[in-house]
């Protein structure tokens, strides 16, 4: 079965007590941050933060409001840093969890620039990337994962992805925006926004549905494309090949 | 954030650089019959070395250089960058057997080695120029496998691909104007297939610039960013319109005469100059886009 979380963004009063979870469950170090001008803060994601709320206005007139999108690794249906990862450290599991083996990271970075949401990092110290686990180590346990323990208001709810899926829809025939449901393939965790506001306002990308592996076919098909100009190139010039030279050879 | 810096940016541009070297001196040498042996000779050492000092600099990019081989020897096949590897390393590997073949490398011991790989010479040139080609074009493929709205237009690879042929050709025209051998193609000839090579080049970065998504374009096509002016005046003004165009045209008034060493020499310098701008520009304007 893979695992799905659903964000609904109304329910969320930005407490982050999901990041504290976060961070005491994974052990990871807290930063230490300066103020910044919207309150997200840490102001991103880095490889120890993997879990943070941002904070957004989105709206029109009156209806203009301040929101709170918890962001972390949306554990893609199609992962794009596992396409990219030349060396398969990083692995999408049976149940939907994208996780890394630092054993086999090079450290060459190509997920993170691969990613559609910014979320791996690179770790200077442990010269391997690092991003949340989905709390695989309590989730195969059968718990919740951190975060989602931690949310006093049920923003966050998790499930099997199907269930997750289904409930998504749901909002949506009653007019809500959801993102994560055919975005690059779809995600795991997938985001219920409230009416009237655009999950581009909260900086969730446009992303088609092209799914990471189309486009890799497109590469591929451009590499062919490459071959055969270099072949033909070759092929050409050997065909004008000047006959007065060509007794040079034979002599 | 900048994540990949200069050392994959001097990659970029080495990679397109051995890649449009070799095809270019491949398809030189195809058309003298091998009349120009010690062009050729160095054509392929050039290129090598420049794919040698890339892949170098590929390794001290890594966070854990020392676990590379899992790339070639376990690696992730669908990963365009563990495709891109395999290119590459063919790539090298057929370099080296060309370049051996015309040298005169290990003496006698090699002797039969060197003979064996001459007389397959037209078969390591086709192979050669293809996965040249291919190397030149996956420098642009890898950054369009990414988030970054500047890398992934499809016309970057191209872009790429032709800026590679242009610095390898200019390089070429150097060596062959250093070696003084006949290539049997007039002066005029020569600087005819560069001035099509820059114009198909200043088309390509054009429709680049044209295709990439509006919110990302000005990271580059405008001149208020740093990465905005190196591309319009170090890349296109400088490296496209004056090296690639102005020069070669300049040598077209006065057909009969080889061009003299001078512009031989301020041609390649400028084209090679634009070119390693243009991967430099690119890596970083899409790095904060
Ligand atoms: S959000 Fe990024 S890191 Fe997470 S699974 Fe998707 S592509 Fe990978
Ligand atoms: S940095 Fe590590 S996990 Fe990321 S793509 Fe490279 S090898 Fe894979
Ligand atoms: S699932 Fe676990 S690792 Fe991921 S954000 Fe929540 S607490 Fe952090």
């Amino acid at each position: 079965m893979e695992y799905g979380v659903l964000v609904v963004v109304d329910r969320c009063i930005g407490c982050r007590a999901c990041q504290v979870a976060c961070h005491v469950w994974n052990g990871t170090e807290a930063e230490s941050t300066e103020f910044s001008p919207d309150y997200t803060n840490p102001p991103d994601l880095t490889s120890n933060v993997w879990t943070v709320v941002r904070f957004v206005e989105m709206g029109e007139g009156d209806g203009l409001r301040w929101y709170f999108v918890k962001r972390q690794c949306m554990h893609c249906v199609e992962p794009a840093c596992v396409a990219a990862c030349p060396t398969g450290a990083l692995h999408k599991d049976k149940d939907g969890i994208v996780l890394w083996d630092s054993k086999k990271c090079i450290g060459c970075r190509y997920c993170v620039e691969a990613c559609p949401y910014g979320v791996p990092h690179f770790d200077p110290l442990d010269k391997t990337i690092r991003k949340c686990t989905f709390c695989a180590d309590r989730v195969r346990e059968g718990l919740e994962p951190a975060c989602v323990a931690a949310c006093p208001t049920d923003a966050l709810i998790f499930g099997s992805l199907d269930e997750i899926r289904a409930r998504a829809e749901e909002y949506r025939a009653k007019g809500h925006p959801v993102y994560g449901l055919e975005e690059g393939g779809g995600t795991s965790w997938i985001y219920v926004f409230p009416k009237e506001t655009a999950p581009s306002d909260a900086g969730l990308p446009r992303l088609g549905p092209e799914t990471p592996r189309e486009r890799i076919d497109k590469g591929l098909l451009a590499l062919a494309m490459a071959a055969v100009a270099g072949l033909a190139a070759w092929g050409v010039s050997r065909g004008k090949a000047a006959p007065a030279a060509q007794e040079v050879k034979v002599r | 954030m900048v994540e990949w810096g200069i050392l994959i940016a001097t990659y970029l541009f080495l990679g397109g650089l051995a890649g449009g070297l070799f095809a270019s001196t491949a398809a030189l040498d195809a058309i003298t019959r091998g009349g120009i042996r010690r062009t050729s000779k160095l054509g392929a050492l050039v290129s090598w070395v420049s794919m040698a000092i890339g892949l170098i600099l590929l390794l001290a990019d890594l966070g854990r250089p020392e676990h590379a081989f899992r790339i070639m020897l376990a690696p992730h096949m669908e990963s365009p960058m563990a495709w891109g590897a395999w290119v590459i390393v063919i790539f090298t590997v057929l370099g080296l057997a060309y370049w051996l073949g015309l040298s005169d490398f290990g003496g006698e011991p090699l002797k039969p080695l060197r003979s064996a790989l001459n007389r397959i010479k037209d078969l390591l040139g086709a192979l050669g120029s293809m996965f040249g080609l291919m190397t030149a074009a996956y420098t642009g493929i890898l950054l369009g496998f990414s988030r970054q709205s500047l890398w992934r237009p499809w016309a970057l690879p191209v872009l790429f691909t032709v800026s590679g042929i242009a610095t390898g050709y200019a390089v070429l025209m150097y060596l062959v104007h250093r070696t003084g051998e006949d290539v049997g193609l007039s002066p005029a000839g020569l600087s005819k297939v560069e001035l099509i090579v820059g114009v198909i080049e200043l088309l390509v970065a054009l429709l680049y610039v044209a295709t990439i998504p509006t919110p990302a374009r000005g990271a580059i096509a405008s001149l208020t960013s740093v990465n905005g002016v190196l591309f319009w005046l170090g890349f296109v003004a400088v490296g496209l319109i004056i090296g690639e165009i102005l020069l070669p045209a300049i040598s077209l008034r006065t057909p009969e005469k080889a061009p003299s060493p001078a512009l031989v020499l301020t041609t390649a310098a400028l084209v090679l100059i634009g070119g390693y701008i243009l991967r430099y520009a690119v890596l970083y304007a899409g790095q904060v886009a």
